[in-house]
């Protein structure tokens, strides 16, 4: 209940910003990116693992943004249509670069320690209690997970990225994305299921 | 026995993030109560989920706002636009300087001019305009020599400045060529030289003749002989005393002389308004065809002086005689008829 309320101040502050930013008012433009430029940066992060391409991409995706500002009629939550900006934009520029991610992920998996990924594997088999968020707190296991993002699919990767890092509910996920729910839920299901593969092959070996 | 395990993740990939029914969630939470493997299943999803949603949060570089508002900067087309609206405002700019360059030259030229003007050219101040009086046409019928007289007071005329005596002398003579000979000598004669300025025109010339009464009446005197060469003649002076011009019409030689010769001011007012007065009867009564005057009329005839010795030819002036008498300025006019 407590987070129903927060989401729905939320989208009323975006409402108010986003109509002062149609009028042409920098002020509530540059409110609107500031709010929002940690949270699609570190998506667009976390999909291209560049932290130079998610610079420029983040920069593209708010100039893309405030340019169509007056497009947005307020049917979705603002956030919402700012995040299919960001992912369509990163989908579009990880079509090319796919492959050379993951041949660097070998390479960095290759490179870590045994500690790191021993413990990981652990705590993934939920033979650990480990806390998580001490867990992903350690550069290497951060990396190893990331890189194992890399490796799946472009539509797999999105979802999971919007629901477990972003947070966001089905339909959420279904609105930015322009998909159906029930692909969403597939999608997902699918998505999980590959990354635990991926962590697994490169795990345990 | 796949399709089974898929249906089975997507329940429970649903149900760990809470999108499930109440009768899906009452499903799975049977399912993992009997099989262990589910829960294991469960278990693995949960924490990759919980490992996912702790991955460390980046903060976005720092200048982000400021690329984003130099990336809004007007596009190419724009630009374009602009360049193009630059261009004919420089254009117009360097028409507008070129104009305004060629004033300043223009400008420049013309002080330059007025200086080289008042450099090279004499000084000119003491020339004042003369007017000509028009021609009679009844003296033509009227022959020779006829004494046509005629007062004009004219208010506010020549205005004194650096002479107290003007006054105006005007010659119109069928032979202008012979007139301006004599005076020309009888300025020579009479040292004048460096006192006169000649100006000469087609059909008109005229001598600015700054001296004493004195020498312009030894001037008039050597003049004499070219009375007989003119057809009109007239004398115009300036009267201090009445603020107004006086002219007198076919003036004698005898009474330009005899106004020059008076001292006083005055007296060459009263001088020469009797002649103009005396020369307009005559012209009248010629043009009355009564010419004959009655004694009372004769008295009236202003006695005409004596030449002077000092205007005889025979003793011209010279340069170092002595220069008395007031201050004149004399304008002649030569017309030629």
């Amino acid at each position: 209940m407590q987070v129903q309320k927060q989401l729905e101040k939320t989208i009323i502050d975006d409402a108010i910003l986003v109509r002062q930013s149609q009028r042409g008012d920098s002020v509530a433009t540059g409110r609107l990116i500031t709010k929002y430029r940690d949270r699609i940066y570190n998506a667009i992060l976390k999909i291209c693992a560049n932290s130079h391409d998610a610079a420029e991409l983040t920069q593209e995706t708010f100039v893309k943004c405030i340019e169509k500002i007056n497009t947005f009629e307020g049917k979705s939550a603002f956030y919402t249509w700012l995040f299919r900006i960001a992912v369509n934009l990163t989908l579009n520029y990880c079509k090319r670069r796919t492959r050379t991610r993951a041949q660097s992920l070998q390479s960095v998996v290759a490179e870590e320690s045994d500690g790191a990924a021993v413990e990981l594997g652990a705590f993934l088999a939920d033979q650990s209690a480990a806390d998580p968020a001490v867990l992903a707190q350690d550069a290497e296991i951060g990396e190893i997970v990331l890189g194992a993002l890399t490796r799946l699919e472009e539509h797999h990767r999105a979802v999971v990225i919007l629901r477990d890092i972003e947070g966001m509910s089905y339909s959420e996920i279904a609105e930015t994305l322009h998909i159906e729910v029930g692909t969403v839920k597939s999608r997902l299901s699918r998505a999980r299921a590959n990354l635990r593969e991926i962590l697994k092959a490169v795990l345990y070996p | 026995m796949s399709e089974i395990h898929k249906d089975i993740d997507e329940l429970l990939s649903c149900y760990i993030d809470g999108e499930l029914s109440e009768r899906g969630r009452t499903e799975i939470k049977r399912l993992i109560r009997h099989d262990k493997s589910i829960a294991g299943r469960l278990g693995r999803l949960r924490k990759q989920k919980q490992l996912l949603n702790c991955l460390p949060v980046a903060p976005a570089p720092e200048g982000l706002l400021e690329d984003i508002k130099a990336s809004l900067k007007p596009k190419p087309i724009l630009k374009r636009y602009l360049s193009d609206a630059e261009e004919s405002a420089g254009a117009r700019h360097l028409l507008f300087r070129r104009v305004l360059t060629a004033a300043a030259i223009f400008i420049l030229v013309g002080v330059l001019a007025g200086v080289v003007f008042n450099v090279i050219m004499p000084d000119a101040g003491s020339h004042e305009p003369v007017a000509i009086q028009p021609a009679d046409s009844s003296q033509d019928a009227g022959g020779a020599k006829e004494a046509v007289v005629e007062s004009t007071a004219v208010e506010g005329g020549m205005t004194p400045d650096s002479y107290p005596f003007h006054a105006a002398l005007e010659l119109a003579s069928y032979n202008s060529i012979a007139v301006n000979g004599f005076i020309a000598k009888a300025i020579y004669s009479n040292g004048l030289v460096d006192n006169t300025i000649p100006e000469r025109e087609a059909t008109l010339s005229t001598y600015h003749v700054n001296c004493t009464t004195a020498q312009i009446v030894a001037l008039l005197a050597d003049l004499e002989a070219v009375w007989e060469k003119c057809r009109q003649t007239s004398l115009t002076i300036y009267a201090e005393d009445r603020d107004s011009e006086i002219m007198i019409n076919n003036i004698t030689s005898a009474q330009a002389i005899a106004v020059f010769a008076q001292d006083k001011p005055d007296e060459r007012t009263e001088l020469a308004q009797n002649y103009a007065d005396f020369n307009a009867l005559i012209r009248d009564q010629l043009d009355g065809g009564d010419f004959a005057l009655s004694r009372d009329e004769e008295q009236f005839v202003p006695s005409i002086p004596i030449k002077p010795d000092l205007t005889r030819p025979e003793q011209p002036v010279r340069r170092d005689q002595p220069q008395t008498g007031t201050s004149v300025n004399l304008i002649i006019t030569v017309t030629g008829l």
